[in-house]
C-alpha cells in the first residue's frame, strides 16, 4: 500500500565487486611443482625435475594464456507479471569480446519462485564474440513483487586455474499476482450510497426494480402511475421504485498471524479472496477499499474503477506477516478508510486476539460485517499424544465460541477450507444473512 | 600406478606399498569429502614412492621417468575434473574435450622436453658445487616467474558490464 512503498523480494546475494579466486588447483600444481624442483636439487637427480616439469608446463601455458575478456549481460524477462502457477521464461543474454573457456551464470531464485525444466546452473564456453542465449524457466510459486536479474558469473581460464566472480545483469522485476478465486456471487450490503452502481437499494426512488404502489401525490410523474390498479381501484395509484446504487466494500485482511504447511499459508487464500472480491465489486461500479491489519497497518481508501483495482492487487502483492506483540485496536485505522454504511468483508483465520478484537470493535460502531474465516484447520497437525489431542479438541472449542459471539451479534461467519471454493462460504454468508439482522453490541 | 611402482624395487616393497595405499586413500578421501588439498598429498606420496627406489638404486636416469610424469598430470588432472564435478555444474561437452586434449598436448609436450632433459643428462654428468649453484638459481628463476605470472594474471582479468538495454 502506498504508506509503506514496496516491498520486494530479491534473490541477488548483493553487490559483490569484481573478485578474482585462485583455485586449489592452481595451489597444488605450485607446490608439486616446487616440492619437485627442490628434491632434485636435494637428491642431484633428473628425475624429480621430470616429475615436476608437466606441472610447471601448465602453470607456465595457464598464466600465459590467461586473457582479459570484457562480458557484456543482458537479462529479458518473457514478461513482467505472472499470475501464481505460471511459468515465466527468462533469458539471459552473453557475449564476450575475448574467448572465455568456461564460463557460467548463476541466478539466485528468491523464496517464491522455482526453477521449472532442466537444471538452471550451466558451464558455457563462449568463443570472442559469440553471443549466446541461457534460457530459464521459473515456476511462480507465490505472490509477490521478485527483483531477478542479477546474475553471479563466474568466469574461469583454460586450465581452470583462475575464476573471477562478480554480479551482473540488470534488475529486472516480476510481479507475481494471486490466483483469482472463482466468484459466481458475492455479499450483498445492508446499505447502498448515493451514488448510481448495480445494487438494488432497499430504500425508494427512482430505478428499474419493482418495490410497492401508494396512492398518487401531487408531483409524482405520469409514467409511474400503475394503470391496472388505477382503474381496478377508481383512484391513481403509483409504483415506488428500488433504486439501482452503489455501495462502499472494505476488504478487510488479517495480517497478524498466519496458519501456514510449506506450501501454502492462511493469508495466501485470503490475499486470493481479497482479489477476487476486489476484482468483482469494482465491476459492479462499487468503491473498494482495503485494509491490512496486522503488525503493520496498511490501508487503501474506497475508490472506484481499474485504478483502484490495480492499487488493491499491487498492495496485496506486498501483504506479509509482520510479527508484532503491540496491542492494535481498531482506532488506528483513519476514520476516512472505513465510510459509514459500509459493507466490511473481514478475511481472517481468526487465530489472533487482536483482529478478533478489532472486529467486534467494527461491529459495536454499527458497520455492516461479514467474516470470511480462512479456516486454518487443514494446516493444524494435532500431536499424537492426548496432550496433544485435548490441546486441539480445546483449540477448536474456543474457535466455536468466537463464532458464536460472531453470529450472536448478527455477523456471519462463513468457514472457507483450503480446496473448497469461496462461493461455498459466501453462500453461507448470504443465507445467514437472509435471515439475521445485526444488533448493535 | 602405486602397485606398479612398488613392483619395481625389491626390498622396498613393503614401505612402497604402504605409500601407494595412503596415496590412494588420501585421492579418495579427497574425492569423496572434497577436500582439495588431497588431490595434491596423494600425488606428493605417489612421487615419493617413485624417486625413493630411484634415489637409492642410483646409476642412470630413469628412462620411463617422462611417462610416469605424464601419468602424475593425468592423475593430477582426473582428480581436479572428479573434484570440480562435485560442485553442481553442468558443463558443455565441448568444454570437457577442450580441457582433455589441452591436458594431453601440453603432458606430451612436457614428456618431449623430459625426455630430452634426461638425453642431455645422461651425458652431462650434475654435480659438483657450481651446479648446484645454478640448479639453486634457476629455481628460484623459475619461481619467482611463476609468481610474477600468477600475480599479473590475477590482475588482467575480466571486467563485466552490463549492457544497456537498448531503446529506453
Amino acid at each position: 500500500m502506498p504508506r509503506n512503498g514496496s516491498h520486494t523480494r530479491s534473490g541477488g546475494g548483493g553487490e559483490l565487486t569484481r573478485q578474482v579466486t585462485t583455485s586449489p588447483k592452481l595451489r597444488t600444481y605450485v607446490a608439486l611443482s616446487g616440492f619437485g624442483l627442490l628434491a632434485a636439487l636435494a637428491l642431484g637427480r633428473p628425475e624429480p625435475l621430470v616429475l615436476a616439469l608437466p606441472f610447471v608446463a601448465m602453470l607456465f601455458a595457464g598464466l600465459a594464456l590467461a586473457e582479459d575478456p570484457t562480458l557484456s549481460l543482458e537479462v529479458n524477462l518473457e514478461r513482467e507479471t505472472a499470475l501464481e502457477g505460471e511459468e515465466v521464461g527468462l533469458a539471459v543474454r552473453v557475449s564476450s569480446d575475448t574467448s572465455v573457456e568456461w564460463l557460467q551464470v548463476l541466478m539466485p531464485i528468491p523464496v517464491g519462485l522455482e526453477a521449472a525444466g532442466p537444471r538452471a546452473l550451466r558451464g558455457i564456453r563462449l568463443v570472442r564474440a559469440e553471443q549466446r542465449e541461457l534460457t530459464y524457466k521459473l515456476m511462480c510459486r507465490r505472490r509477490g513483487a521478485y527483483l531477478l536479474g542479477g546474475c553471479l558469473v563466474s568466469a574461469g581460464d583454460r586450465f581452470g586455474f583462475f575464476v573471477l566472480r562478480r554480479w551482473a545483469g540488470q534488475r529486472r522485476m516480476l510481479r507475481v499476482y494471486p490466483r483469482p478465486e472463482s466468484l459466481r456471487g458475492l455479499i450483498k450490503p445492508i446499505e447502498t450510497q448515493l451514488f448510481a452502481g448495480n445494487e438494488v437499494s432497499s430504500r425508494k426512488g427512482d430505478g428499474i426494480e419493482f418495490a410497492d404502489v401508494r396512492p398518487y401525490a401531487a408531483g409524482d410523474r405520469i409514467r409511474h402511475i400503475n394503470w391496472r390498479l388505477s382503474t381496478r381501484l377508481g383512484e391513481l395509484h403509483v409504483n415506488e421504485l428500488h433504486p439501482e446504487r452503489n455501495s462502499d466494500v472494505v476488504i478487510f485482511l488479517d495480517s497478524f498471524a498466519e496458519v501456514r504447511d510449506a506450501g501454502q499459508s492462511t493469508l495466501d487464500l485470503a490475499v486470493r479472496a481479497a482479489a477476487a472480491f476486489a476484482e468483482q465489486y469494482l465491476k459492479r461500479r462499487d468503491r473498494v477499499g482495503l485494509i491490512s491489519f496486522g503488525g503493520s497497518l496498511r490501508w487503501l481508501e474506497p475508490s472506484m474503477g481499474v485504478v483502484q483495482l490495480y492499487k488493491i492487487v499491487e498492495a496485496l502483492l506486498d501483504t506479509e506477516i509482520v510479527l508484532s506483540y503491540v496491542w492494535t485496536a481498531i482506532d488506528v485505522i483513519p476514520p476516512h478508510t472505513l465510510p459509514a454504511k459500509a459493507l466490511v468483508i473481514a478475511l481472517t483465520p481468526l487465530v489472533d486476539e487482536r483482529s478478533i478484537d478489532a472486529l467486534f470493535n467494527l461491529r459495536s460502531r454499527g458497520f455492516d460485517l461479514a467474516v470470511v474465516e480462512v479456516d486454518p484447520d487443514p494446516f493444524v497437525v494435532p500431536l499424537e499424544d492426548e496432550r496433544g489431542r485435548l490441546a486441539y479438541r480445546l483449540w477448536l472449542l474456543k474457535r466455536e465460541v468466537i463464532r458464536d459471539r460472531f453470529r450472536r451479534l448478527g455477523v456471519p461467519v462463513a468457514r472457507w477450507r483450503l480446496g473448497d471454493p469461496v462461493d461455498g462460504a459466501l453462500e453461507g454468508v448470504r443465507s445467514f444473512r437472509r435471515y439475521a439482522r445485526p444488533v448493535h453490541a | 600406478m602405486a602397485w606398479s611402482l612398488s613392483r619395481s624395487a625389491d626390498g622396498w616393497s613393503g614401505l612402497l606399498v604402504s605409500l601407494g595405499l595412503t596415496a590412494l586413500t588420501f585421492l579418495v578421501i579427497s574425492l569423496v569429502t572434497g577436500w582439495a588439498g588431497g588431490i595434491g598429498w596423494s600425488l606428493a606420496l605417489l612421487g615419493a614412492e617413485y624417486l625413493l627406489p630411484v634415489f637409492f638404486r642410483g646409476g642412470s636416469p630413469d628412462v620411463w621417468a617422462p611417462i610416469v610424469a605424464l601419468g602424475f598430470l593425468l592423475i593430477a588432472e582426473l582428480g581436479w575434473w572428479s573434484w570440480e564435478l562435485r560442485l553442481a555444474s553442468l558443463d558443455e561437452p565441448a568444454i570437457y574435450v577442450r580441457g582433455a586434449l589441452l591436458t594431453l598436448s601440453v603432458g606430451l609436450v612436457s614428456a618431449l622436453i623430459s625426455a630430452a632433459l634426461l638425453g642431455t643428462a645422461s651425458l652431462v654428468t650434475f654435480a659438483g658445487l657450481p651446479m648446484r649453484v645454478i640448479g639453486t638459481g634457476a629455481m628460484v628463476a623459475l619461481v619467482s616467474l611463476v609468481a610474477v605470472l600468477a600475480l599479473r594474471g590475477s590482475n588482467a582479468l575480466a571486467t563485466i558490464r552490463p549492457r544497456r538495454p537498448r531503446g529506453r
